[in-house]
C-alpha cells in the first residue's frame, strides 16, 4: 500500500496542525498501510513541551513511515491534544 | 493477592448503584475507559435491567491513547451509552500534579455545573491507592469539590449518607471493596469488553490507564483476560506503578483527591 498522500499530509500537518489538515489526515490513515504508532514526548512542564511531542507511525513491518505532531492548533494560541485522529492505530510504546 | 466471592461483591455494588439511583435526582458516572470504570458500568446494567440509566461523562484531556478512544465509540454504540465529553483544555503550567488537578479537575467542575449533577459514580478501589482506601462509599464533596477526610460520616450496617452540604455533591464508589484481581475475575466471568491496551504486545501492557503522557507499559507477557489472572497472582509489582502522578511527590495523590480529583 502507498503512503505517499499520508507522508504528504503529515508535512502539511508539521508545519500547519489544524483542524482542516487533521481530517484529511484523518481520511487518509484508513487508506494507508499504517498500522502502528509510538508517541515520544517531552515532560509536560507547559504547554509548549506538548508542542514538541510527536507520534511515530510504523506499517505492518515495523518500518517507519512517517512522524505527526500530536496537538491540534485551536483559533488563537489554544492548543488541544490530537491523539484522537489516530485512532484506529496499534500502540507500540516501549519504555 | 487475596481473591474474593464475586457474587458477594457484585451483590453490594448492584445494591450500591440502586441506593443512589433511589437517593439521587440527577446522578451521572465518570467513565475513563478502563477496566474499572467499564466493570462498574457493566454492573449497572445489571442492576438497571440492561441499561445504563444515567449520563457517563468521559473527561478527554484530547491525549488519550487511540485505543481508548476506539473502544469509547464502540462501547458507547454497543450498550448505547449516554455520552458526555468534558474536553479539558491544555493550559500552560501543566506539569504532573496539576496537569490532572487544574486540566482534568477543572473541566469535571464544569460539566457537573452544566448538567446540575449532584451525585457522580466513579469506580475507585481501596487497594489501588493509600489514599482511595480512606473513601466511604457514599463520600461529600463540597461546592468547590474539596474532600475533607479527616471528617467524614460513618457508614455502619449500610447506611449511606445522601446528605449534600453547601451546594456540593456525593461521590459514589460502587467498587471500593473489590480487588484488582476481582476486577479481572469478573470481567472473565462476565465477558465484559475491555481496552485492548491491557495486553501484552511486544512485551509490555499496561497495567492502569491514563493519558499517552503520563502512563507507561510494564514488561508483561499477558496476552490474554486468563494470562493477566495467572500474572496478578504472582506479581510483586504495584498497580499504579506505570502512572507518573503518583511518583510525583509524597501525598501527591492525597492532595489532588481533596481538591476534587478522581
Amino acid at each position: 500500500m502507498k503512503n505517499d498522500e499520508i507522508i504528504k499530509i503529515a508535512d502539511m500537518l508539521q508545519k500547519e496542525p489544524n483542524e482542516t489538515n487533521w481530517e484529511k489526515f484523518a481520511k487518509a490513515l484508513k487508506k494507508s498501510g499504517i498500522k502502528y504508532y509510538r508517541i515520544v514526548y517531552v515532560s509536560l512542564k507547559n504547554a509548549e513541551d506538548l508542542t514538541r511531542s510527536y507520534a511515530e507511525l510504523f506499517d505492518a513491518k515495523g518500518k517507519l513511515v512517517t512522524k505527526v505532531p500530536i496537538f491540534k492548533r485551536g483559533k488563537g494560541k489554544k492548543v488541544e491534544g490530537a491523539t484522537i485522529y489516530l485512532k484506529g492505530l496499534l500502540n507500540i510504546n516501549k519504555w | 493477592m487475596i481473591e474474593q466471592n464475586l457474587k458477594e461483591l457484585e451483590e453490594r455494588s448492584i445494591f450500591i448503584l440502586r441506593e443512589a439511583r433511589s437517593k439521587f435526582k440527577n446522578i451521572a458516572a465518570l467513565w475513563s475507559m478502563g477496566k474499572d470504570s467499564t466493570t462498574m458500568l457493566a454492573l449497572a446494567r445489571k442492576a438497571f435491567l440492561g441499561k445504563v440509566p444515567f449520563p457517563v461523562i468521559h473527561i478527554d484531556n484530547g491525549i488519550d491513547f487511540p485505543e481508548t478512544y476506539k473502544f469509547r465509540d464502540e462501547l458507547t454504540r454497543k450498550w448505547k451509552l449516554n455520552l458526555i465529553v468534558a474536553k479539558s483544555e491544555i493550559k500552560p503550567e501543566i506539569s504532573g500534579f496539576s496537569c490532572c488537578g487544574a486540566n482534568k479537575t477543572e473541566a469535571l467542575k464544569k460539566v457537573m455545573k452544566q448538567y446540575k449533577f449532584d451525585a457522580l459514580i466513579v469506580s475507585i478501589r481501596r487497594d489501588e491507592h493509600g489514599v482511595r482506601a480512606k473513601e466511604r462509599v457514599f463520600s461529600p464533596r463540597d461546592k468547590n469539590f474539596k474532600w475533607n477526610y479527616k471528617d467524614q460520616p460513618a457508614e455502619l450496617w449500610d447506611d449511606y449518607s445522601s446528605k449534600i452540604e453547601n451546594e456540593g455533591h456525593v461521590r459514589i464508589h460502587p467498587l471500593l471493596d473489590w480487588n484488582e484481581i476481582d476486577i479481572w475475575n469478573y470481567i472473565k466471568k462476565e465477558h465484559i469488553p475491555v481496552n485492548p491496551l491491557y495486553f501484552s504486545r511486544n512485551g509490555f501492557r499496561y497495567r492502569s490507564l491514563g493519558c499517552t503522557h503520563c502512563t507507561v507499559p510494564l514488561k508483561s507477557n499477558a496476552k490474554n483476560v486468563d494470562d493477566i489472572i495467572k500474572e496478578l497472582k504472582t506479581t510483586t509489582v504495584e498497580e499504579r506503578s506505570g502512572r507518573e502522578q503518583d511518583k510525583e511527590k509524597e501525598y501527591v495523590m492525597q492532595k489532588l483527591r481533596a481538591l476534587g480529583y478522581m
